[in-house]
């Protein structure tokens, strides 16, 4: 027994910590913004990753990457999701969209796209939810009608993030309707945003810029070039992108950050806060082994949704409960923002984690799957 | 990282699993409960002759893993003996001392401590070592089974007991608990199954399936805590706060599973018959000695301000120099 990540996840932290306390300003407030100072950030981030060939360390090497452990690939997204995701909306190209073309892609799907995501040049868009198909994604419904050169692609997406400002957009549609099951029919669209007939409108919301936008389809064309995979098989697809999704995000890297930050401030705070606090740290930990547990375990072929859920449901309600208790134990001179370190940005925190039961997921659904795979378990 | 525990430990744990199961599982603690005598003759013998209660938490890993998951066993069925107190004695204490009890100023009562003589009491405030005389049966109560009456007395023979030794009790008891609740989940999980209610499993309704879920994640993350927290102590990165952080993980997850189980269970889960009835009582004791969940955030604030935290952001403590863990 060792839970130890290893020595070459340490000095791999140890390096990044040192890269990002060159590379971020004091103030920096994370990358879903506008502003061009932002994006010289995010651009110099992503430059020097990828100069580093940090930024696909755990591709395979025949696609750039370094072969990485899985727990170097943990620790580069501890780090850089404690660090307000310095490589903006890049990240799902790293994480999942690249992965997921190694697996399903052509050669020559490859060959366009690999190149340019390791790079860190290619924001890619999902889109997945429509505004009648939520927690039921299956039951998703956007058409692509076959025609003799392909499809045509008429209707909407929704809550698509980043797709303003993306190139790409990872797009599930139906392509036919199968009586038995609502799961085949989907087929998956790689699609250039620029394509005639994409529209997006941003939709204003508590988290900020970026977060949620509609995305409009108006006689989009679509070639077999653009198919993802197998025609109507998508499905297979999307499974592989929740999976990579549901054991990616390490929230819980970010709310140890803000918990070490605050210990200072803490130490003059009232007895409850004080425990609050304590209380905060243990599940912080918890969430964390529960985290690499389930990591360990899909790397061994063994995860179970008991397993990947249950990390997941202990990691948002850390994020929930860490963004209230920071923003308690400030008061009000939290609810504003500021200029001076990560606690300054305590009000954008606490917005963002709104959403953190409900994004990817909700925790409704992620219960539904433990309890599941409990009770097949209780039978054996 | 490497999450697999030694083959040879999880034998032992199997091996106790099944002489415990032959001897009826949970229902061992019912007997217990009306002849207190069943705990020397037979459940001691039984861990005696597996070799449990010579294990040493804090010696080489293959045995130290066998110590923890041989307690989880334990743990399981509420096996009414205390192996945790038995094993947190320092092996160079053994066998002048033959139970080790934290306790946090007086005593009153405690678990079993009617089968020792040579008892010791470590105050969990740093007051020091003191000799637990036993000066009563076991006074049976609903909620303290098997609790005794001690004086804690000077004359501990100025013995000092190691801080490991300390931080692996609590990390012990973290092991007993966890067993627990894990039989909990699964009797949880398979009633939620079998039981019908308009006319379909209740397993079957949102508010059921919520219950057992948070029960599971409940019961995995104690698990982790435990794990993680006997890894630290054992490498000698652990400080009181770690301790004290998997006690408090224990008390939560047992005050959630055990909630959401009765809650699952409905009335019959409130029945002696039931083994979740038992398992609530017997595990009581534990989660309310030394001390419940107040206390224990109280503790570890202070502690986490002396020592700091480690994570992946680590709490420096409060005087700013490095933390210890
Ligand atoms: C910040 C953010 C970013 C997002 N980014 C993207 C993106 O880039 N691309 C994309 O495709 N989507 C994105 N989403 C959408 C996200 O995937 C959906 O919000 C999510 O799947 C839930 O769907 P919904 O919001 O329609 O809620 P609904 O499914 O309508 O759920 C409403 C409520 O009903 C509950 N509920 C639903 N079904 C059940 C059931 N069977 N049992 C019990 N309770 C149930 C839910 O848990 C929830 O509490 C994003 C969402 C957020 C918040």
């Amino acid at each position: 027994m060792d839970l130890d990540l290893g020595d070459p996840a340490d000095a791999l932290r140890a390096r990044l910590r040192e890269l990002l306390t060159e590379l971020l300003p004091d103030d920096w407030a994370g990358p879903f913004s506008d502003d061009p100072e932002v994006r010289r950030v995010v651009r110099s981030v992503l430059d020097r990753l990828a100069d580093e060939r940090l930024l696909t360390i755990d591709w395979p090497v025949e696609y750039g990457g370094a072969a990485a452990s899985v727990w170097e690939s943990t620790v580069l997204r501890e780090e850089m999701w404690a660090h307000l995701e310095p490589r903006g909306p890049q990240y799902m190209g790293l994480s999942w969209v690249g992965p997921t073309l190694m697996a399903f892609g052509t050669e020559a799907q490859k060959r366009t796209h690999l190149p340019p995501i390791a790079a860190g040049r290619r924001i890619w868009c999902q889109g997945f939810s429509e505004p009648e198909a939520g927690s039921d994604l299956g039951s998703l419904s956007l058409p692509a009608t076959a025609d003799d050169d392909g499809w045509v692609i008429n209707g909407q997406k929704i809550w698509t993030s980043y797709a303003p400002i993306a190139d790409w957009c990872f797009l599930a549609a139906r392509t036919s309707h199968d009586v038995r099951s609502k799961n085949r029919g989907v087929t998956i669209f790689l699609l250039p945003m620029d394509r005639a007939g994409i529209s997006v409108r941003p939709i204003a919301s508590m988290m900020g810029e970026q977060h949620l936008n509609e995305v409009f389809f108006d006689e989009v064309r679509a070639s077999r070039a653009d198919v993802l995979g197998e025609v109507d098989e998508g499905w297979q697809v999307i499974k592989y992108v929740l999976n990579h999704e549901r054991v990616g995000i390490p929230r819980y890297a970010r709310d140890e950050r803000l918990l070490a930050e605050l210990a200072e401030t803490t130490r003059d705070a009232d007895p409850a806060s004080r425990a609050d606090f304590a209380r905060a740290l243990v599940h912080a930990r918890t969430a964390r082994l529960l985290n690499h547990r389930a990591i360990a375990l899909r790397e061994q072929g063994g995860l179970t949704d008991r397993a990947a859920s249950g990390a997941r449901i202990a990691s948002i309600q850390l994020d929930q409960e860490v963004a209230g208790l920071v923003l308690d134990i400030l008061g009000p001179a939290g609810l504003r923002p500021g200029t001076d370190g990560l606690l300054s940005h305590a009000e954008d925190v606490y917005r963002y984690a709104r959403s953190a039961t409900i994004a990817s997921g909700t925790i409704e659904i992620q219960r539904m799957l433990v309890a599941r795979s409990l009770m097949q378990e209780a039978k054996q | 990282m490497n999450r697999a525990w030694a083959p040879e430990a999880r034998d032992l744990q199997s091996a106790v699993r099944s002489s415990l199961a032959g001897l009826g599982g949970v229902e061992l603690a019912r007997a217990a409960e009306e002849k207190a005598a069943v705990r020397v003759e037979q459940l001691r013998p039984a861990l005696e002759s597996l070799g449990v209660l010579e294990l040493d938490p804090l010696g080489e890993e293959v045995e130290s893993s066998a110590a923890v998951l041989a307690v989880r066993a334990c743990g399981e069925v509420v096996a009414p003996y205390p192996v945790t107190r038995v094993l947190s004695v320092p092996a160079a204490m053994r066998p002048g001392v033959d139970a080790l009890y934290v306790v946090d100023g007086c005593a009153g009562f405690l678990e079993h401590a009617d089968l020792f003589e040579q008892a010791i009491a470590v105050d969990a405030n740093g007051g020091g070592v003191r000799r637990a005389a036993n000066r009563s049966a076991a006074v049976r109560a609903p909620l303290d089974p098997f609790g005794a009456a001690v004086d804690l007395v000077d004359g501990a023979g100025g013995v000092a007991v190691t801080e490991s030794a300390v931080l692996m009790s609590y990390v012990l008891d973290a092991f007993w608990i966890a067993g627990a609740l894990q039989t909990v989940a699964t009797d949880a999980a398979r009633y939620a199954t079998q039981r019908r209610q308009f006319g379909k499993a209740i397993a079957t309704f949102g508010e059921i399936r919520w219950r057992l879920a948070d029960i599971a994640v409940a019961v995995d993350g104690l698990d982790e805590m435990a794990t993680f927290t006997w890894f630290q102590v054992r490498r000698g990165r652990a400080s009181i706060a770690d301790a004290l952080a998997v006690r408090l993980a224990m008390l939560e997850a047992a005050g959630s599973v055990l909630r959401n189980a009765h809650q699952v269970l409905g009335a019959i889960g409130l029945c002696e018959e039931h083994d979740l009835t038992v398992v609530d009582r017997h595990v009581t004791p534990t989660l309310i000695r030394p001390f419940g969940q107040g206390r224990t955030v109280a503790l570890l604030v202070d502690a986490i301000d002396r020592f700091g935290y480690g994570g992946t952001f680590d709490v420096a403590p409060g005087d700013g120099s490095i933390p210890t863990i």
